[in-house]
């Protein structure tokens, strides 16, 4: 009796475990801080590309939703070279536009920042790329994940580093709040709240 | 209707004009100016304001795009230091844009393109959406992108003709159990190739089960036809809906700035593009 309960408690928990992540999903592993008028970090590209067996992966910073405003790097099955993007959703209209390309093993800085008068924009390598109205005052959450799409047999091995938020006064502060997310079989090696390695399966 | 569009332009200018305060301060880590801008040909005083603005709107409404005006607006911290703003009008009458509308921004980002490569200077392009009271639904700008000539990637004359692309097409597609209704392959006034696609499901759940996969492999699959069989398709539209007509998703891709831009209902599921997770 116990081995059939024992066998009936370890199946629901796989079945689960299974659902938790239905064939159509997205992982995301990271950091973020609660409330902010912006959020920067050096994102590393791993030293090769990784392994896709279907879709791909982003690593970004952004606001929180329901509508938002990123920027980061994706790498998609069918890429060369990992592509900088920005992306926004506001109120449903969706847009995103790759800039160029990041090669292997380098780093880009990726910010996503409150102007003047409830405005927003993204920025690759402190150039400005694109601002936006209309997507929710400041602060926001603001978050610094890896996003991995479809299949939890992608590799990810990503670099978070210098890791800021943005105060109401412009000022950049290092991300100071605990806030780890690991999402199995993706996890997050803590160095600092603002330095940190997303990595799995 | 007079009184909206004057305070819609009132409100495009202070977007316009507070929308750009990035000046890097030695306390402030903010942004630095993009390098030196695009293209040769006419400067903006050689053609006239009056004249790129009355070319960029006709241009819009030959494509269908519901223009309300256009304006260049000098910004300095720009380069070349000029921001074109477009004020569109959506058919919502509600505080969401209406599933063209996206198409719509897109469109413009296309046309200015194009006119760069006529010797437009612009450093970034603005785009404002009304809904039918005048409200704003969207506002946003962007830099102008540094881009390759178009036809040095998707060359003209094409060696296939449209028919014969779009058989390739209907034969190369994955569908992951939706059905295909129609592929159009025509040419723009300015030759750029275009594919419109649209897609039936019987229900949302046929499309949440199909639409990540379908959508990463139909961009694959287009991109290798334009590399292995030089389809040279630099436009491609996707439009999903149920056998009523009811719209759940309309997409466009521009292979050649590598810009998409869509709008879908909330339903359908979002984990073909990255986003933040939704519960937070």
């Amino acid at each position: 009796m116990k081995r059939v309960l024992t066998a009936l408690f370890i199946s629901v928990l796989a079945i689960t475990m299974v659902r938790a992540h239905p064939a159509y999903a997205d992982w995301w592993v990271g950091n973020s801080q609660t409330s902010a008028y912006g959020i920067m970090a050096d994102i590393s590209t791993p030293s090769s590309a990784p392994y896709l067996e279907e879709s791909g992966e982003s690593n970004w910073v952004s606001t929180d939703g329901p509508y938002w405003l990123q920027a980061g790097w994706r790498y998609y099955d069918g890429y060369s070279n990992a592509r900088p993007y920005v992306e926004y959703n506001t109120a449903g209209d969706y847009d995103l536009t790759e800039y160029g390309t990041q090669s292997w093993d380098t780093s880009k800085n990726y910010m996503v920042y409150a102007g003047l008068v409830n405005d927003w924009g993204a920025a690759i390598d402190y150039v400005f790329k694109q601002g936006i109205d209309d997507i929710g005052d400041p602060p926001r959450g603001v978050i610094a994940y890896s996003e991995v799409h479809e299949s939890s047999n992608n590799e990810l091995d990503t670099w978070f580093e210098d890791v800021y938020w943005k105060s109401s006064g412009s000022t950049w502060y290092v991300f100071n709040q605990d806030n780890f997310r690991d999402d199995e079989p993706y996890a997050v090696q803590e160095v600092q709240y603002y330095e940190y390695r997303t990595y799995g399966p | 209707m007079k009184r909206i569009y004057i305070i819609a332009t009132i409100i495009v200018a202070l977007a316009g004009i507070v929308s750009m305060s990035f000046v890097l301060t030695p306390s402030d880590i903010m942004i630095g100016q993009r390098a030196s801008g695009h293209g040769n040909g006419l400067s903006m005083e050689e053609m006239g304001q009056e004249d790129i603005i009355n070319d960029l709107t006709a241009r819009l409404r030959e494509r269908g795009v519901p223009v309300v005006f256009v304006q260049m607006i000098k910004d300095d911290r720009m380069a070349p230091p000029i921001v074109v703003k477009f004020v569109l009008q959506s058919s919502s009458e509600s505080d969401q844009v209406a599933p063209e509308d996206p198409i719509y921004s897109n469109v413009v980002g296309h046309v200015v393109n194009l006119a760069q490569k006529r010797g437009l200077q612009a450093g970034a392009i603005g785009v404002t959406i009304l809904n039918t009271k005048g409200e704003v639904l969207s506002s946003t700008t962007r830099v102008t992108q540094e881009k390759e000539d178009i036809s040095s990637r998707f060359d003209q004359p094409y060696e296939l003709d449209n028919d014969t692309v779009a058989t390739l097409l209907r034969q190369r597609l994955p569908l992951y159990g939706m059905s295909l209704q129609k592929i159009e392959v025509s040419l723009d006034d300015d030759g750029t190739r275009w594919a419109i696609v649209d897609i039936r499901v019987p229900d949302i759940e046929v499309a949440n089960a199909g639409i990540a996969s379908f959508m990463w492999k139909t961009r694959i699959t287009i991109e290798e036809l334009n590399l292995d069989e030089k389809t040279q398709t630099a436009i491609y539209q996707i439009n999903l809906s149920t056998p009523d007509g009811e719209p759940l998703l309309k997409y466009v891709n521009d292979l050649q700035l590598g810009r998409e831009s869509w709008w879908q209902v909330d339903e359908l599921d979002k984990n073909w593009f990255p986003h933040p997770p939704l519960e937070e």
